[in-house]
């Protein structure tokens, strides 16, 4: 039986909304709510799934759409965003309502992390948060990403190891 | 090992310590060591190295919460073999699954394992399967079977190939778009509709309808899933809250009466669809907040937004069907699924509806009987989150590995726990002294939680939050207005909690869970305020219930009081009441002593001399309904009580401050002082709407004893009829002597004229014409044993009048009415001697014999149980 887009991406879930929270950043998460870009990911992964190939990882097909669909939003708000003077100061969105999931205090905790997380990796170097992003949080291996960063994989291992001293540094862990 | 990495060093401040570690990280990260093996050895090394290591090993570690890993799935469950994820449910995983025999997909829903052992979930995991098996519908995902393996329950439900309703509306609104046509959406919904129509024709209530639980088929048909709330018709006293803690249903798509955890009936059901169909056509919901607190505010108070506001000229029919489906009074909405289903359909094929439209009047009063103060005043923001800037400020302080986010989970933890704790069944002290005036003992506040807290200061003392937890865990956060409300004064205890709850939402902005543990107690504290009789707001008090159980779902003295409302607000009390005392039978005894005084206080057929409930105006059936179960969970009679109608509490001081002013009646000046020094007393005391008020009116009233036309204010205005008689009904209960109540009775007499069917004015009426020996006495009474029936207050006021115009056997015959419904026959026959007694005092000697002998009569039964009368209890 062949996997199935809705299953795949329920699969995915949390890595698609981190990817998608830490590429909007928090300028576009005032206008957007990352959720309902997944949503969106999901409509599309159910459109195109005919596209993905059968060698190719469903995990690494959805971070790739997510990446585009985020990518697309950048582009197409970017006009807008520029006269927006919430741009330059980006106004705190209010707490999401929690559902029946999630306690107010769970949200809270997971959207808590992820901001924590983004501040820190807003202070490291592009070529550490570069990796970081890719590896450990999209979910690359270390050949696509070196391929990316035009090195090997044992430079790329390094390079995540230098940057998790970073962040742990930023991190106060 | 080599590094060809072009990566210029950074200065080259690396230390070959520093690339030791990178060397031994990145092993680790290319998965040649494992993680867990490096951090246990690295846990014994006391070299820099080492911990240069390990906070490697926690920044992936918070890297890898962040973003979770993949789901790891079962293999097999029952029968069927796993093959996926399809979702997350409130109570469970939703995998797909494969069944070999029958070569088909099916998805299976599994109880989350966090439930397992809870007997309450499991025993609503399989209500929820019973249920939709229960439901043959083209718009409901069938069940194919249910079962147990290894300890983990499930069901099997058809799959259905296609996304729910949420994530389309999700994605439209994204791209700007509309999710659906409106005369679409209309025909795709006339199936729900008739599905919904169907549960309920079979007693059933979803009570959880949302986009995320209507799945939408390849064809795109609808289909209505997840009945893991839906409970049987029969018991729908739906709480709002659930046994483990935490909002049943979801707060966006719930109707008014469910968001107060009122109760539910098929019209909720389709106030929830009425959301999710506008949802569908406009990507908005038709009442929205940006948080909880406003978001209920907004559903309890605000207007929904129409159809015409997002679409440009929506169909006028489907706009007057979302009109109907959102009133906020469920009477006013369709009342079955089929009639909407009906409608829906005439409307996609273009045909012609007819609504009854609420006419312009009714609109604009129900608009008007809005609650100006709340609505206006709560778009401010409460949810509280661990200030990230705190933490930021203490991390950058605070030097160590992992402590800080173990700090915060810590934190995190013990808020998430005091949530669910049960806390003082009395709720804090005094609030359910100040209610039903028992004294209780103080409960000592969890020592568990205390000594948690304490131990989270101390490992960081330079974080403030754990010391304010802790603060607001313990201490009382506004011990002056506390003080207020052990009086009863709750209308100057309601000003204070006001102010610091206003304060409270402003402190948001630096807030933390600490703000939130004090807004709990707060919110509390004001409702119980609200119930006081210097206030006696239920609807108010209502939202501060739901907006404190929202904070602590698992207290009980809030969902305490909730029940009690619920019952004496209840259109049918005597069902109401069964109900609860079925609920009630498992609880724990302290519980339902709790809500027993509190049922106790609320019936005030005996109210305790220093309650200050306020008076639900139950008529002497309810009361007695009430009253009953409040004696039979109480399994004994409390001591310190008054009869029914005699003021309690802070009503008792202002009925002393009459009791004054009326000897004062032949000194005028020392009666204006007395009349505006405690006239303004109780002006502050009370709220300018309360009944209490009437105590201030009566004084007026005593000092202008020859005056006539209706009672005035200030300003000269006449006082609202209700207010006029609460005036009216104070002077009656101080008893005047019958000179005294003449002189009143002509401007009585008016106002009696021009407001005959006020309710409530028969037994005022009465009792004022009895006391001032009017010959209009026995005409009143009549009238109010009529509207009473058989209860003992109107039965006895008669037979003292039938008693004063020497007609002896009529009067027995009340007396006897009156022993045999009483609650408390001793009582009532004690009052029947006396009366006896002195209507034979005064009576000519042809009828005195006879009054003398029923006074013994009667006397004699006092004590035997009264076999001779049919028996009280």
């Amino acid at each position: 039986m062949p996997l199935t887009p809705e299953v795949a991406f329920e699969q995915n879930r949390e890595r698609l909304l981190s990817v998608i929270y830490l590429r909007m950043g928090p300028n576009l998460r005032v206008r957007l709510d990352p959720e309902d870009v997944l949503q969106e990911v999901a409509i599309e992964a159910v459109n195109s799934w005919k596209t993905l190939s059968a060698e190719e990882n469903a995990g690494a097909w959805l971070v790739t759409l997510a990446r585009r669909k985020v990518a697309r939003i950048v582009r197409d708000q970017l006009g807008v965003a520029a006269r927006d003077p919430r741009r330059e100061h980006p106004i705190k969105t209010d707490i999401p309502i929690a559902d029946r999931r999630s306690g107010p205090v769970t949200h809270a905790d997971r959207k808590d992390r992820l901001e924590l997380l983004e501040q820190a990796m807003a202070r490291l170097s592009d070529n550490h948060r570069d990796v970081i992003m890719m590896m450990k949080i999209e979910g690359m291996s270390a050949r696509e990403v070196g391929e990316h960063m035009e090195r090997s994989e044992n430079a790329v291992h390094l390079l995540l190891s230098r940057a998790l001293k970073r962040l742990a540094e930023e991190l106060k862990l | 090992m080599s590094d060809p990495s072009p990566d210029p060093k950074p200065n080259d401040a690396v230390s070959a310590e520093g690339e030791m570690a990178d060397v031994r990280m990145a092993e680790v990260l290319s998965g040649s060591t494992s993680n867990a093996d490096l951090r246990r050895k690295l846990q014994s090394e006391q070299t820099e190295e080492a911990s240069d290591l390990l906070s490697r090993l926690n920044a992936l570690d918070f890297v890898h919460q962040v973003v979770g890993g993949e789901t790891d799935l079962p293999e097999r469950i029952g029968g069927y073999d796993i093959r996926g994820l399809l979702g997350r449910g409130g109570m469970g995983i939703v995998y797909l699954g494969w069944q070999e025999d029958l070569e088909r997909e099916v998805a299976l829903k599994v109880l989350s394992h966090n439930y397992t052992a809870d007997p309450t979930m499991r025993k609503r995991f399989r209500a929820e399967a019973r249920a939709t098996a229960a439901l043959h519908h083209r718009h409901i995902v069938p069940i194919y079977d249910y079962g147990e393996s290894h300890g983990m329950l499930f069901f099997a439900m058809e799959r259905v190939n296609g996304l729910s309703l949420d994530k389309h509306i999700s994605a439209a609104r994204r791209m700007g778009k509309n999710p659906l046509e409106p005369l679409e959406m209309a025909r795709r919904f006339a199936g729900v509709a008739d599905a919904l129509g169907l549960a309920h024709r079979r007693r059933l209530l979803h009570r959880d309808v949302k986009p995320g639980n209507i799945l939408v088929a390849e064809d795109g048909t609808l289909a209505l899933t997840d009945f893991g709330l839906a409970k049987a018709l029969d018991h729908v006293s739906m709480q709002l809250t659930s046994k483990g803690g935490g909002f049943l249903g979801t707060l966006h798509y719930a109707s008014p009466e469910q968001a107060l955890g009122g109760e539910l009936t098929p019209a909720s059901d389709l106030y929830s669809l009425g959301v999710t169909m506008f949802e569908a056509v406009t990507g908005k919901l038709p009442l929205a907040g940006k948080t909880t607190e406003a978001l209920l505010q907004s559903i309890l108070y605000g207007t929904p937004a129409r159809l015409r506001e997002y679409v440009t000229k929506p169909p006028r029919d489907l706009e007057a069907v979302l009109d109907k489906l959102l009133q906020r009074e469920a009477g006013d909405r369709y009342q079955d699924g089929e009639a909407l289903s009906r409608d829906l359909l005439r409307i996609s094929d273009g045909e012609p509806v007819h609504i009854r439209r609420l006419s312009l009047y009714v609109r604009a009063w129900r608009r008007a009987r809005k609650n100006p103060v709340l609505t206006g005043a709560l778009l401010a923001v409460f949810i509280l989150i661990l200030s990230t800037s705190t933490l930021i400020s203490v991390l950058s302080r605070e030097k160590g590995k992992g402590r800080v986010s173990n700090h915060q989970s810590t934190l995190i933890a013990i808020a998430k726990d005091v949530g669910i704790e049960r806390g003082p069944t009395w709720g804090p002290l005094p609030m359910l002294e100040s209610l039903t005036g028992m004294r209780v003992t103080a409960t000592a506040p969890s020592a568990g939680i205390v000594d948690r807290l304490e131990g989270a200061h101390e490992e960081m003392p330079d974080d403030p939050v754990a010391q304010g937890m802790l603060d607001a865990y313990l201490e009382d956060p506004l011990p002056e207005a506390a003080a207020y409300l052990k009086v009863g004064r709750g209308y100057e205890a309601l000003q204070l909690y006001d102010v610091a709850i206003s304060e409270a939402r402003e402190a948001r902005t630096g807030g933390d869970l600490s703000v939130e543990l004090g807004l709990f107690h707060l919110y509390l504290a004001r409702a119980v305020a609200n119930l006081t009789a210097s206030v006696a707001r239920v609807p108010a008090a209502r939202t501060d219930l739901a907006l404190a159980v929202y904070l602590r779902p698992g207290a009980v003295f809030p969902s305490a009081l909730l029940s009690v409302l619920d019952v004496v607000q209840s259109a049918d009390v005597e069902k109401a009441a069964a109900r609860l005392n079925k609920r009630l039978r498992p609880a724990a005894p302290e519980r339902v002593r709790a809500i027993a005084l509190l049922l106790w206080a609320a019936a005030a057929h005996r109210p305790h001399v220093a309650s200050n409930l306020m008076s639900f105006s139950l008529d002497f059936r309810r009361r007695r309904i009430v009253h009953e179960l409040a004696l039979e969970l109480l399994g004994e009679d409390l001591p310190g009580c008054q009869l029914h109608g005699k003021p309690s509490g802070l009503a008792a001081q202002f009925a002393e401050a009459g009791r004054e002013a009326m000897a004062r009646l032949a000194d005028p000046m020392g009666l204006r002082k007395l009349v505006e020094q405690r006239g303004e007393e109780i002006q502050k005391a009370a709220h300018p709407e309360s009944e209490l008020q009437g105590w201030r009116h009566l004084l007026q009233l005593l000092s202008q004893a020859r005056k006539r036309g209706p009672l005035l204010d200030e300003q000269q205005r006449a006082l609202p009829p209700a207010m006029q008689l609460a005036a009216w009904r104070a002077l009656v209960i101080l008893e005047p002597a019958p000179n005294l109540a003449k002189l009143w009775l002509g401007r009585f007499r008016e106002f009696l004229s021009i407001y005959p069917g006020l309710p409530g004015v028969l037994d005022v009426a009465a009792r004022m014409h009895l006391l001032a020996e009017s010959s209009e006495a026995e005409e009143w009474a009549n009238r109010w044993v009529v509207e009473a029936g058989t209860d003992p207050s109107a039965r006895l006021c008669r037979m003292a009048v039938l008693l004063r115009q020497g007609k002896v056997s009529e009067a027995v015959d009340d007396g006897m009415v009156a022993v045999e419904h009483s609650l408390d026959a001793d009582t009532a026959l004690r009052q029947i001697v006396r009366l006896a007694g002195e209507a034979a005092s005064v009576a000519d000697p042809g009828s005195h014999d006879g009054l003398r002998a029923m006074a013994s009569s009667f006397q004699r039964l006092i004590g035997t149980g009264l076999s001779g009368v049919g028996g009280g209890r």
